[in-house]
């Protein structure tokens, strides 16, 4: 059996899946079991098959399974380094997220799960068949059904009004942006060569418009970037992803930002590596991305900064770290003509970060989901302090939050490191690209002032809940995923050589021959640590097992200091200056944090207005052609017969004079066409 | 006993067309529930008959199958051979049409036995079933002698048939305002009726041998064939309820919704779009202007439609406005066609099939909401989908299908058409983008009146637990799925359906 | 032995020079005698036996203090003195500033954790500094980084001791001059703690070991950030041998010092608004001397 047949198979037990929850709904414990089973198995497969795609760095193709022959389009699996990185994601996303709905989803017995677990496979399906086709044709096909079943999951909750009104927003502005895409799509392959929507037809086609018309080409891919940046929540596109996030069920918010937001990415690497051939286009459109990407993480995170719900929270927090890696990705795409080492490492630190932020983005949302499951509100204000009754989440959540703020250690820190090394030294060549790193940098450490406040109002601190919350952790079934999926933060911030030597397989598939240096000419040898020659010097070096070690050696020293004194503990109340304060009354309100700070961006991402279209009455009556056309033309018709039917008066004598007269007529009207011989 | 696979296409097409025909006749004596079997079997029948057609002709699509059965008299007693004006015949474009038309018939019996009853909230009906199933089952076969036509002169004759059956059907309820509406399709359909004659004598006067052929227009000196060509398109436009025709269509909403939807999805509006596509597959050298015609005017349509359902309230009204902007697409496909790109004019048809299911599963999905709620205003209903959760798959499914979302088949159909359009270039490219806006709008329109209609707390009661309405129930799951394949069966028929160059 | 110095210098040296401000400048200013120069260490030593009051039964207040300090030590770890830091093979400045804001971040934690109004309020005012403070120090380490081409401290000091003085580097180092007391949370800008008015803040509820290691860390981190900007912007003396160099390395830094508690006796704290507006500034000065940089100036 070959190794593609594992996604073949994965696809058609998701399938079967879908159809087998829809049978089980109504048991809505089972249904969520044998959901996670499917699913379980299929990511298995899916993730044997991308492993074996990167360690063996050869892309695996399969037979055609669907001919389109008007358009010349044939369906393949296929799965090259590049969509491998993607299926591996997804699978752990998969796992993760469904084992934490089987118990997520039980409480809220108002939704049938008919609405759920099917879609949610399907969806899986086409987030994997997204990934692993190289036509066009197809691609759009899936991508829109992916589109279609998180709209369905975005609007679960159908009795909520925010939710209706998300999804609403969310589907039809990514049908509009897909509608763009499909355009771009439809224009390379009427100027193809060889008509069809294969990737490399299209790509045919494009370096042929290059030649001669590029203006068309800028207009394809600004339609295209537009089109994938809407997916990917890159603002200002991506409007729709703070109001949509927060309203679906959370185990699927975290699939959301973890996995379907990735796409985009995908899509605008596979349009400028597979339809675009490697040109002055590149850098342009390189640029214009690395400045979307610092936008976003502008705008995003500062906007993060002012939410006092942790969902909304979290969805700001997903645009601003899309923005990173949209900012890497822009400079890899850049820099690829003209400095190809720093572009290289600028697209693996893209993709870095984009499998780091699919880890613990998605944690965060299960810890946001947990906490929510427990609490029953997303308000920062109305529940705090859950470390005390829910230890692993709130450890996990640290965790997550650390690692996506860069606490160097944890895998964020790996490639936003990565990002500002190949964007610092990538300035050298570009430098407008230097300005858009410190934009980063320092949005990074707003990323670490909201993740302090998240943590800090949800988890650390006081315990604050209302009296009905049961004072426990979440079930074990909760429990799993989320640890699962706190090991990459740990393991990849650790020993990030370990992820960089898969992505280098991965990136290096995606560039032309001959573009992309030796893998140790880059990083250096070290298993241990990332010695970075980005212009045949040594530019850059993060070495986290001997910095570690050495910060454990000084924690033992401070640890060995601060018990020089064996000092004695004692228990006190808080010391409130000496006046009696119920706790309430005193309690630090979540929105007066970092108040004065908020205050200098309060205007930036202002509410978007909603058209009221007024009725207009005067086009209306124009286009009512019966009221002014057809009415009135049968009246006149009406009198007009009223005066023939006059000549009926009942009279024979009448009735005779009509006679003689006609035919007094036809005689003469039968004289005047006779010719004669 | 003769071995089924002995029997060719050409066998099936007399009975084909008889049987709706035979049904009509029974139903008109019957009552009630006999009545409902009846037609239901007679519905049946007709279908199995169309698929063993349709069935047979897969075997080779570019055949065409005849059955000769009357000539002409030639009046004027010339040398001139008679023209031959009865032939059922079947081909791929034909076989298109019959699987449209007998399908959603077929779904339209099965879904009226429960639609028509007392315990319909909106319009309880105690009597009358058999002459309802006598003018639907006249309709049926009446579009079944459309598709099967073998020429101008028979389509005329069953199109004039469907003309009757449609003023009928439409007046059903008998009140005052589905009078008006019934007698205004009369009257609006047949002027476009005219037309047809018009184009038909001026065929007969200026062609010899087979005046009547579906390929007479590439016969006709250029100048005449565009003038042909003009009266057929207009006959179409009144037909298919185009601009500036296009105000019958939803008056027509006071029939009762299963007609609704048979005249939307599959009979009535389509035999107009299908005289179209007739033309331009069969006749070459049609000239420029005429395509730029059919098309400016599809697409004034269109977008006249689309401001038009913005403002309305009516669900079945939006539809039928959204019905009539798909024809347009549907013509404009012809248009494109008729400009030479043959995967436009695949497009166009497809969407016959693609429009015909999302717009009937819409239809039925719709009159299930009124059969249980008694209103069908978009500001009085909401959270049907917690009460009808069937209802609510079938009008999402609908009208993601109408809309074009894939993998559903409106997107495969509006795919075609805009890579037609944008492959001719020019103005043709223009109206490819334009097509794509309106899409885009509809489309948002549609998910909003979903919304709007089938989320938040229910409007109304949970029906009885007995009135499960299986009948409708069922022909609304298999129009959705149907929704999901037609595609792949469509297709490859489409593909051998021949564009005249 | 490099270890050695480095963690000396900033562990011993540290709290020295606290005492050698507050003898010689800050007494002298207020025109009386002043503890004895070694009086911090006194502090240090009771404080770590004194008794732990604990308010709030919080990991995160019991690790956050030695959290603190050993990130001021892997951060002084990282940074040149005088010669070749000990583990600057493996970070490098961004590696540096990552590390010196985890110190940051334990305050933060520290402050949300005790959930006291005050000490939630210094939380805010600490990462509100941060949060304008931080890019200044980047901006300049880019900046020399630019000129380097390389992110390695090492490499820019030498770069800076061979080719300098570059106008940007200078224009770097005058912004990182600026932002210098803020950085070690001295007046006008010690505003998170703001001993008068909200009670220390984030450490309202420290007492004895913890609170004796969040100081220790601090007076370890005022030398880090002068040894930054001692080393890099001002490079002389980088060549002489040991143990000349880091002799001139401490000069430079106990200069700088002591011009920053020169600084802090004769201002007025600002309020936290006017101290963002004042930073906003000196991140300009900042951005001006990296374009500076870019343009090969």
């Amino acid at each position: 059996m070959a190794v593609i047949d594992l996604l073949i198979g994965a696809l058609i037990l998701l399938v079967v899946g879908a159809a087998v929850t829809a049978l089980l709904a109504k048991r809505r414990a089972m249904c969520g079991y044998v959901a996670f089973l499917f699913v379980a198995v299929a990511s298995v497969w899916v993730g044997v098959a991308a492993f074996h795609v990167l360690s063996t760095g050869s892309p695996i193709a399969g037979a055609p399974v669907l001919t389109i022959a008007p358009l010349n389009s044939s369906l393949v699996f296929t799965v090259d380094g590049l969509s491998a990185v993607f299926l591996l994601i997804t699978s752990l996303i998969a796992v993760c997220t469904t084992l934490f709905s089987v118990r997520y989803m039980l409480v809220d017995e108002r939704y049938s799960l008919v609405r759920y677990y099917p879609i949610l496979l399907l969806f899986f399906a086409s987030v994997i068949s997204v990934v692993s086709v190289r036509n066009m044709l197809f691609f759009l096909v899936f991508w829109e059904f992916m589109t279609l079943a998180s709209y369905v999951l975005v609007v679960f909750e159908t009795d909520n009004a925010d939710a209706r009104r998300a999804g609403l927003q969310y589907f039809i502005a990514t049908h509009i942006a897909t509608g763009g895409i499909l355009l771009a799509t439809i224009l390379l392959y009427t100027n193809a060569p060889v008509k069809s929507f294969e990737f490399e037809a299209l790509l045919e086609s494009t370096r042929a418009l290059m030649a001669t018309s590029p203006a068309l080409i800028h207009l394809i891919l600004a339609l295209f970037v537009i089109g994938f940046a809407t997916k990917a929540g890159i603002l200002p596109f991506g409007f729709w992803l703070p109001n949509a996030h927060p309203v679906a069920p959370s185990p699927f918010s975290a699939v959301l930002s973890g996995c379907m937001v990735k796409i985009g990415v995908y899509g605008v690497l596979v349009v400028f590596t597979s339809l675009t051939p490697l040109s002055h286009f590149t850098t342009v459109w390189g640029v214009w991305i690395a400045v979307l990407g610092t936008v976003s993480i502008f705008v995003a995170s500062l906007t993060a900064l002012q939410q006092t719900d942790s969902k909304r929270l979290l969805a700001f927090s997903t645009i601003g770290q899309m923005g990173y890696i949209w900012l890497a990705l822009g400079v890899g795409l850049a820099l690829l003509r003209i400095s190809p080492a720093v572009a290289v490492v600028a697209l693996m630190a893209g993709l870095f970060h984009l499998v780091n932020h699919a880890c613990f983005k998605s944690l965060l949302f299960l810890n946001a989901g947990a906490a929510l499951y427990r609490t029953g509100t997303r308000d920062m204000d109305k529940a705090g302090g859950l470390m005390r009754i829910m230890p692993v989440t709130a450890v996990t959540a640290i965790i997550a939050a650390l690692a996506i703020s860069g606490i160097p250690g944890l895998n964020g820190f790996a490639s936003k490191w990565l990002i500002f090394e190949s964007g610092i030294v990538g300035g050298f060549e570009i430098p407008l690209l230097v300005f858009l790193v410190v934009v980063a940098i320092f949005i990074s450490a707003v990323t670490l002032a909201y993740y302090m406040k998240f943590l800090g109002m949800v988890f650390v601190g006081k315990l604050h809940i209302g009296q009905e919350v049961e004072r426990r952790e979440v079930p074990v079934s909760m429990l799993v995923p989320q640890v699962l999926m706190a090991i990459p933060c740990v393991a990849f911030g650790v020993l990030p050589m370990l992820a960089l030597k898969y992505l280098y397989v991965a990136a290096n598939g995606i560039l032309p021959a001959g573009y992309s240096p030796a893998f140790a000419s880059l990083f250096g040898s070290s298993p241990l640590a990332v010695n970075l020659s980005l212009s045949g010097l040594r530019s850059g070096a993060w070495g986290p097992v001997a910095i570690l070690v050495a910060f454990v050696g000084c924690l033992v020293l401070g640890y060995l200091i601060s018990r020089m004194g064996a000092a004695q503990t004692r228990e006190v109340p808080m010391w409130l200056c000496g006046e009696e304060h119920d706790f309430s009354e005193v309690r630090y309100p979540v929105h007066s944090f970092l108040l004065t700070f908020n205050r200098y961006f309060a205007k930036l991402y202002p509410p978007i207005p909603v058209p009221r279209l007024p009725r207009p009455t005067a086009i209306l009556k124009l286009l009512d052609i019966d009221r002014w056309l057809y009415y009135p033309g049968l009246r006149w018709g009406e009198r007009i017969i009223r005066v023939i039917s006059a000549t009926h008066a009942g009279f024979p004598q009448l009735y005779v004079l009509w006679m003689i007269v006609g035919a007094a007529l036809a005689v003469i009207v039968l004289f005047s066409m006779g010719g004669g011989p | 006993m003769i071995a089924i696979a002995e029997i060719s296409a050409r066998d099936l097409l007399v009975p084909l067309v008889a049987a709706p025909l035979i049904g009509a006749l029974l139903c008109v004596f019957l009552k009630r529930r006999a009545s409902d079997y009846v037609a239901a079997i007679f519905a049946t029948i007709t279908l199995v008959l169309a698929a063993g057609a349709i069935g047979n002709l897969f075997s080779d699509l570019d055949a065409t199958h005849r059955v000769p059965l009357g000539w002409l008299v030639n009046i004027a007693g010339e040398s001139r051979p008679a023209p031959l004006v009865f032939e059922l015949s079947i081909d791929a474009l034909g076989a298109l049409m019959l699987f449209v038309v007998t399908v959603i018939g077929f779904l339209v019996v099965i879904y009226s036995s429960e639609y028509l009853s007392p315990r319909n909230v909106e319009h309880p009906v105690a009597n009358g079933k058999g002459r309802y199933y006598a003018w639907l089952l006249l309709f049926v076969g009446a579009m079944v002698g459309i598709a099967l036509a073998g020429n101008f002169f028979q389509l005329f004759i069953f199109w004039e048939i469907t003309t009757l059956c449609s003023w009928a059907l439409i007046s059903y309820y008998q009140d005052e305002a589905s009078l008006r509406a019934g007698f205004k399709a009369l009257i609006m359909t047949a002027i476009g009726g005219l037309f047809f004659v018009l184009a038909l004598v001026l065929m007969y006067l200026n062609l010899d041998t087979d005046p009547f052929a579906f390929d007479a227009l590439g016969r006709l000196a250029p100048g005449l064939r565009s003038l042909v060509f003009v009266f057929l398109l207009v006959a179409a436009w009144a037909k298919a309820a185009q601009f500036p025709f296009f105000t019958w269509l939803p008056d027509a909403m006071a029939a009762p919704t299963p007609i609704s939807c048979y005249l939307h999805a599959a009979a009535m509006v389509k035999a107009g779009v299908y005289l179209i596509a007739r033309v331009v597959s069969a006749s070459y050298g049609l000239s420029y202007g005429v395509g730029l015609l059919t098309g400016i005017m599809a697409l004034a349509t269109i977008f006249i439609v689309v401001f038009l359902f913005l403002f309305q309230d009516d669900l079945k009204k939006i539809l039928a406005l959204s019905t009539i902007s798909h024809l347009g697409y549907i013509l404009i496909g012809c248009a494109l066609g008729a400009w030479g790109s043959a995967t436009a004019f695949q497009g166009g048809l497809l969407h016959i099939a693609a429009h015909g299911c999302g717009k009937g599963l819409l239809f039925l999905s719709v009159g299930m909401i009124t059969y249980f709620t008694g209103t069908r205003r978009i500001s009085e209903l909401s959270g049907v989908g917690r009460r009808l959760p069937i209802v609510a798959v079938g009008f999402f499914v609908g009208a993601f299908t109408v809309t074009g979302v894939p993998p559903l088949a409106g997107f495969w159909s509006k795919f075609l058409i805009l890579t037609g359009g944008l492959e001719l270039g020019g103005f043709a490219a223009v109206i490819a983008i334009l097509l794509l806006i309106e899409s885009m709008i509809a489309f948002g329109f549609f998910l909003w009146v979903g919304q709007r209609v089938f989320f938040g707390s229910p409007s109304f009661d949970a029906p009885p637990a007995k009135a499960v309405a299986w009948p409708m129930t069922t022909a609304v799951i298999i129009l959705a799925v149907l929704c999901l394949v037609v595609t792949l069966f469509a297709l490859p028929v489409i593909q051998h359906i021949p564009l005249g160059m | 032995m490099t270890f050695a110095i480095n963690l000396g210098l900033v562990l011993l040296i540290g709290p020295l020079l606290a005492g050698v401000v507050r003898k010689v400048v800050r007494a002298r200013v207020h025109s009386r005698k002043g503890p004895p120069i070694v009086q911090p260490f006194y502090d240090l030593f009771k404080l770590l036996g004194k008794e732990d009051l604990q308010s709030v039964a919080s990991q995160v207040v019991q690790y956050a203090p030695l959290v603190a300090f050993a990130s001021v030590l892997v951060a002084a770890l990282l940074t040149p003195m005088g010669m070749r830091a000990p583990l600057g093979q493996y970070g490098d400045m961004i590696v540096f500033a990552y590390f010196i804001t985890i110190a940051a971040v334990a305050v933060v934690m520290t402050g949300l954790a005790c959930s006291s109004p005050y000490s939630m309020m210094g939380a805010g005012r600490e990462v509100m500094m941060h949060l304008v403070v931080e890019p200044v120090l980047i901006i300049c380490l880019i900046t020399a980084a630019i000129k380097a081409g390389s992110l390695l401290m090492w490499d820019m000091a030498a770069w800076n001791y061979v080719n300098g003085p570059a106008i940007s580097m200078v224009a770097a180092a005058v912004a990182l001059f600026l932002a210098l007391q803020a950085q070690v949370g001295k007046l006008p800008f010690d505003i998170p703690e703001a001993d008068q008015e909200i009670m220390g803040g984030p450490f309202i509820e420290l007492s004895g070991p913890k609170l004796a290691m969040f100081q220790w860390a601090f007076f370890a981190r005022q030398v880090v950030y002068a040894s930054v900007l001692a080393v890099i912007f001002i490079p002389w003396g980088l060549t002489f041998a040991f143990p000349w160099n880091v002799g001139a390395h401490l000069l430079k830094v106990i200069v700088l010092i002591v011009l920053v508690g020169v600084i802090d006796v004769v201002n007025p704290r600002l309020r936290i608004d006017q101290a963002m507006s004042y930073f906003f500034g000196v991140i300009f000065v900042a951005l001006v001397a990296m374009a500076f940089a870019l343009i090969g100036a």
